[in-house]
């Protein structure tokens, strides 16, 4: 794109842009999910201290406040855990950990959420009826339930986190693609792609997926916050992430016990650094909402 | 429910003086405690677990016990003499009643040591403390002669564990014991009810021997949770409470309204290893191929024993609540061997990595509990922290013990975290280094089923000397060996500690995790 | 009558969906016999027990004996505690429920008056700063409110206490802390944690209730009648939002259960989701099975009575459920 384009000319992208920012929490909301997404890429470069190489961390830095320094004369900003782990450290790898299960999670539960929701809308009959009795029934039950019953029957573990998220989540596509598409598919454009006798694939993926995307990418963002959350909820049960390799909810579980000895750090940044994330995620949620959906808006 | 039992208690407490006619000491004085462990059954010969030996203490005796230090002194056996090193011969306490009145005398013990061996079903038995009785004799109504299969220079310590039931109550089943109905023993106390992980209620027996327990009756409730014990002692739910976490510590400490006792526990934490096997699942050379089992190398055992700062990382880990272990047992007033402790030597460390062929270090994956005591997670992560610093990349990796323990005795962990008690100085021994033998009840612990003759050569024989001076330079051979080849790497002593609000009673500790309910003391009101 | 049966055979076919389930996750997934025999068994006691609890027997049957098994309420014994694992689930329940029930009246409490405030004055400043809190109490996770709390009112302020339930007296042969004013005290953060989520949706619901039917021609006749604007508020508008809102905090009622996992673990709460979490941490699995075929069952139960309660409320429902 040159410079010699007039300002106004109008495109697609241009107007989602102009009406995004027409919020400006929404763009604070924007701007600090984009931080915090450096800051996650970043942290190996950006961290202080690498807070999962125990050649690094120094027992005697152990529960250290806030600004205080370390044997090495390194400050710790936000103080330390019991293994003198730099907080600050810790909640960027943390974040790392966190954005990576949460995005994760929400990318492949949605493929498979969305697929099947399409799949659903545009064959119809007993598949339809099949695959939305299973998205009803896993929507009556709460997320945690889901999660839970999965890491009973798997035991604990990333992996098991992140298969028990996209289990959780993928429900929420299906319903939300297969709603979408039943309104495309009675459009002139779908129509006219049947008359042409195109393949069933591809009048599926690439020409009702592309029209269905938008309600797909709200319900998207709104899902990596509840998986982010659901993420840090299961660590702090102390089903989720190794203890060497803690994530924020597990840096909040460790802190747990000293808080009723006024060491409130432990527990307190990790838990800002959460808020915060899910926050700015959930401001976007909502003005991409707006902006994508009129429909939904209300 | 409190109005109701209270003046329950109050009725009792009248009809006693009416009946007996004298004041009693602490009128209706109720002692509320806190345990971190209740017991698991009430039959005394059923689960051999360190919470019933502690508990059961309130409501059994034995022939002899030990006191708060851990010596062993008399209980129901007033003297005894060994009469050739196999033979003992003990006198037995006069005038001693069982709860339901009947008379204590030597057949008792024959029975109830008897018992032991009997018993249906245990999950961990007692046979360990009287496998080495070869017969039981009753001389006289309080005369018994034991002997032994071989000389046993600790069997005090084992009798200590045996507790003693009437001999008429040989057909109580443990669920009649549980029920309550067969609880029957000659302690200070008696047990009024009892709901398991819950509440445990005692009596005082007016009929003991001893001079009058100054409690009436105790309640011991079953609070597992560190923070909730503790909350329950600051909100006065509870007068005493054991096992106080250290991060509790200072802030008991400084206030005026509680006291605190402690007392370096008998006691030993170690990290257990894999020495045997070719492979071992969570040890390897970080370059792909190479699958030996680094542990086999004794070089390299003793590296990461020298790798650990046990000194600065039990401060920081447990501050006064634990002291760092060099040996098995260098704690508390038993046989000490008197080598002086190799401590932490990162270089030497180092150099030994290099001997036993992994000059880089290699990938490592501790197993440790978590929930036993206040500390545990955090204390194998230090560990770590020291091992990754000569060049073992550690992970950690933290489970009940539950699960722990199972898993090690099925070989899936390389080097796991394990502890014992150390009643007397080769107890840990007997328990980690010893090859294992069912029979004998040697290396019970030993679950990673570490072997060497030498070693076993050594504690057999120590097992047997009486002499004490040459059974402490056997001692002392075995000492040097398990530094030599570092088949478990001792870690710390946890040191025990009570808590107890002034107003109410004080509590001094002992060097065994025993709350003897009996021993707290009333403070003037 | 029809409609009642329906919804009947459509429950029972849930339950019994999730006994397939549960059955396979325990058994096809997980090692059966590690599922049913405690840890600590060695191999000739592993090899009876095999046989004993006829895990020799083919798939179908074995699931056949499970079924029989919940039919009778025997869902195996806990590893841990050595009592039927049912009766566990039990003993806990009644702290669960107490905790439940109070955050839900909790979230009624607060969050009616609260949305009725930010419909009717939706520009205020005060309904300005009640919709974003409402916000928050969405989006913050349970677990982290729940610290917070503790370190604000019992450590920083020591108002109330942090941990556990407290005294209790007995009430049907059960321990209640509602009962006493110490177990009231320990309820008050956890049931206040537990309630933040529902307490923002309650809101959000009565302050859209009462937006739009401010808005609605039955009102403006109403206030054209001369009826004061509280007896429109309080008698016309209220029973006209209550019924979804009835609905909602009905159904809500099981994923107040659900959460009450979290909010016990912070609190050290000795209910149910305490014991299914360590359960899930000791590999407990007689106890995990119990806990979930329990909560289906309470799930499915609820689902059930709100939808009754929804058509005897509200008889347009039931016009439509008739064609």
């Amino acid at each position: 794109m040159s410079a010699t384009v007039p300002l106004k000319e109008e495109t697609p992208f241009r107007r989602f842009v102009w009406e995004f920012s027409s919020s400006s929490l929404a763009v604070a909301g924007f701007l600090t999910a984009v931080v915090i997404t450096l800051m996650a890429l970043l942290a190996p470069i950006l961290a202080p201290q690498n807070p999962y190489d125990l050649v690094h961390l120094d027992i005697m830095d152990g529960r250290l406040p806030p600004g205080s320094e370390s044997m090495s004369g390194m400050t710790f900003w936000l103080g330390t855990d019991d293994q003198g782990r730099d907080m600050l450290s810790g909640i960027m790898y943390g974040l790392r950990i966190s954005l990576g299960v949460g995005v994760g999670s929400a990318v492949i539960a949605g493929l498979i959420g969305s697929a099947l929701g399409l799949i659903a809308a545009y064959l119809g009959g007993k598949t339809e009826t099949a695959i939305m009795r299973l998205v009803d029934l896993q929507l009556s039950f709460p997320s945690i339930l889901v999660a839970l019953m999965i890491l009973a029957f798997l035991g604990k573990g990333v992996m098991n986190v992140m298969l028990a998220l996209v289990i959780v989540e993928w429900a929420r596509y299906a319903r939300t693609a297969r709603s979408a598409a039943l309104v495309e598919r009675r459009r002139e454009y779908m129509e006219a792609a049947a008359c042409l006798a195109l393949p069933r694939w591809r009048l599926l993926f690439r020409h009702l997926l592309p029209n269905c995307l938008p309600p797909l990418i709200v319900i998207g963002t709104i899902q990596i916050a509840r998986a982010i959350t659901l993420e840090a909820t299961l660590s702090f049960l102390g089903l989720g992430v190794p203890i060497t390799e803690p994530s924020l909810g597990l840096l909040i579980a460790n802190g747990y016990q000293y808080m009723l000895s006024g060491k409130y750090w432990i527990s307190f940044y990790p838990g800002i650094a959460l808020l915060v994330t899910i926050v700015a995620i959930n401001l976007m949620g909502d003005q991409l909402r707006d902006v994508l959906n009129p429909r939904l808006q209300k | 429910m409190r109005v109701a039992k209270f003046s329950l208690h109050t009725i009792r407490a009248i009809f006693l003086l009416l009946i007996l006619g004298c004041p009693i000491q602490g009128f209706s004085q109720e002692l509320r405690v806190g345990v971190q462990v209740g017991p698991t059954t009430l039959d005394p010969h059923f689960f051999n677990y360190f919470a019933n030996i502690g508990n059961l203490g309130n409501i059994y005796e034995a022939l002899v016990t030990e006191d708060r230090e851990g010596k062993i002194q008399p209980q129901l056996a007033t003297s005894w003499e060994t009469v050739t090193p196999t033979e003992w011969l003990f006198h037995l306490r006069e005038g001693v009643k069982f709860h339901n009145g009947a008379a204590f005398g030597a057949q008792d013990v024959a029975f109830s040591i008897a018992r032991t061996k009997t018993v249906q079903g245990s999950p961990g038995s007692f046979v360990t403390f009287t496998a080495q009785i070869k017969a039981v004799e009753v001389i006289g109504p309080l005369t018994l002669k034991i002997t032994t299969f071989s000389p046993a220079p600790y069997f005090l310590f084992d009798l200590a564990r045996v507790f003693i039931v009437s001999a008429g109550s040989s057909a109580a089943s443990t669920a009649e014991y549980n029920q309550g109905t067969a609880a029957i023993g000659t302690g200070p106390f008696r047990s009024a009810s009892w709901s398991q992980n819950a509440e445990w209620m005692l009596q005082r027996n007016d009929a003991w021997w001893g001079a009058a327990p100054p409690w009436a009756s105790v309640r011991v409730r079953i609070i597992p949770n560190d923070a909730a014990r503790v909350a329950a002692l600051l909100a006065k739910d509870v007068d005493l409470i054991d096992r106080v976490p250290s991060s509790d510590m200072a802030r008991l400490e400084a206030s005026k309204q509680f006291a605190v006792s402690s007392r370096p526990g008998l006691e030993v934490f170690v990290l257990n290893i894999d020495t045997q096997r070719e492979t071992s699942p969570f040890a390897r050379a970080p370059t792909s191929g190479q699958t030996k089992n680094p542990l086999r190398e004794p070089a390299i055992r003793r590296a990461l024993s020298l790798a650990i700062n046990r000194k600065l990382l039990v401060d920081r880990v447990f501050e006064q609540s634990a002291v760092p272990a060099f040996e098995l047992s260098d704690v508390g007033d038993q046989e000490r061997t008197g080598l002086a402790p190799q401590d932490y030597d990162p270089v030497q460390a180092k150099a030994l990595l290099a001997e036993g062929g992994f000059p880089d270090g290699f990938e490592l994956t501790l197993h440790g509990f978590s929930g036993v005591i206040a500390g545990d997670v955090q204390l194998i992560q230090g560990v770590a922290q020291f091992f990754s610093r000569v060049g073992v990349k550690t992970r950690v990796e933290t489970m009940p013990p539950t699960v722990l323990f199972p898993g090690a005795s099925r070989g899936e962990w390389s080097i796991y975290l394990t502890g014992s008690t150390t009643p007397y100085a080769i107890a840990p021994y007997k328990f980690f280094v010893m090859t294992p033998n069912p029979d004998k009840g040697y290396g019970s612990g030993n679950r990673l089923r570490f072997s060497n003759d030498r070693l076993d050569d050594v504690l057999s024989k120590a097992l047997v000397t009486m002499d004490a001076t040459e059974r402490l330079g056997l001692i002392k051979q075995a000492a040097t060996l398990v530094r030599e080849l570092a088949p478990v790497i001792p870690l710390f002593h946890p040191v025990y500690s009570w808590a107890s609000n002034r107003e109410v009673a004080d509590y001094e500790a002992w060097a065994l995790p025993f709350t003897r309910v009996m021993y707290a003391r009333p403070t003037a009101r | 009558m029809t409609w009642l049966l329906r919804r009947l055979v459509q429950a029972l076919f849930i339950v019994l969906a999730m006994t397939i389930i549960v059955f396979v996750g325990v058994n096809v997934i997980g090692d059966p016999v590690d599922v049913l025999i405690p840890p600590d068994a060695d191999q000739a006691e592993r090899a009876r027990a095999m046989v004993a609890l006829g895990l020799d027997k083919p798939l179908w049957e074995q699931y056949l004996r499970f079924l029989l098994g919940v039919l009778q309420g025997d869902l195996g014994r806990s590893f841990v505690y050595n009592e039927p694992a049912l009766q566990l689930i039990g003993s806990r329940l009644p702290a669960t429920m107490e905790l439940a029930v109070t955050a839900v009246l909790l979230s009624i409490v607060v969050g009616i008056p609260l949305g009725m405030f930010a419909g009717l004055k939706p520009d205020s400043w005060l309904a300005r700063a009640i919709m974003a809190g409402s916000i928050l109490g969405f989006s913050l996770p349970t677990f982290w409110v729940g610290l917070m709390l503790i370190m604000v009112f019992a450590v920083q302020l020591g108002w109330l206490p942090s941990t556990g339930r407290g005294e209790t007296a007995a009430l049907f042969g059960v321990q209640w802390s509602f009962l006493t004013r110490d177990g009231l005290a320990h309820m008050i953060l956890p049931a206040l944690n537990l309630a933040l989520g529902n307490i923002a949706l309650v809101l959000r619901l009565t302050r859209a209730g009462v937006r739009e039917h401010l808005q609605l021609e039955y009102v403006k006749f109403a206030r054209a009648k001369g009826l004061s604007p509280a007896r429109v508020l309080f008698v016309h508008v209220m029973k006209n939002i209550m019924i979804p809102i009835v609905t909602v905090i009905g159904l809500e009622f099981g994923s107040v259960i659900a959460f009450a996992v979290v909010t016990e673990t912070v609190f050290a709460w000795p209910g149910m989701g305490k014991l299914i979490i360590d359960s899930i941490n000791v590999l407990d699995r007689p106890v995990i099975v119990a806990y979930l075929m329990v909560i289906v069952f309470l799930f499915v139960a609820i689902n059930l009575l709100v939808d009754l309660l929804y058509t005897v409320l509200d008889p347009r429902v039931r016009l439509e459920t008739r064609e």
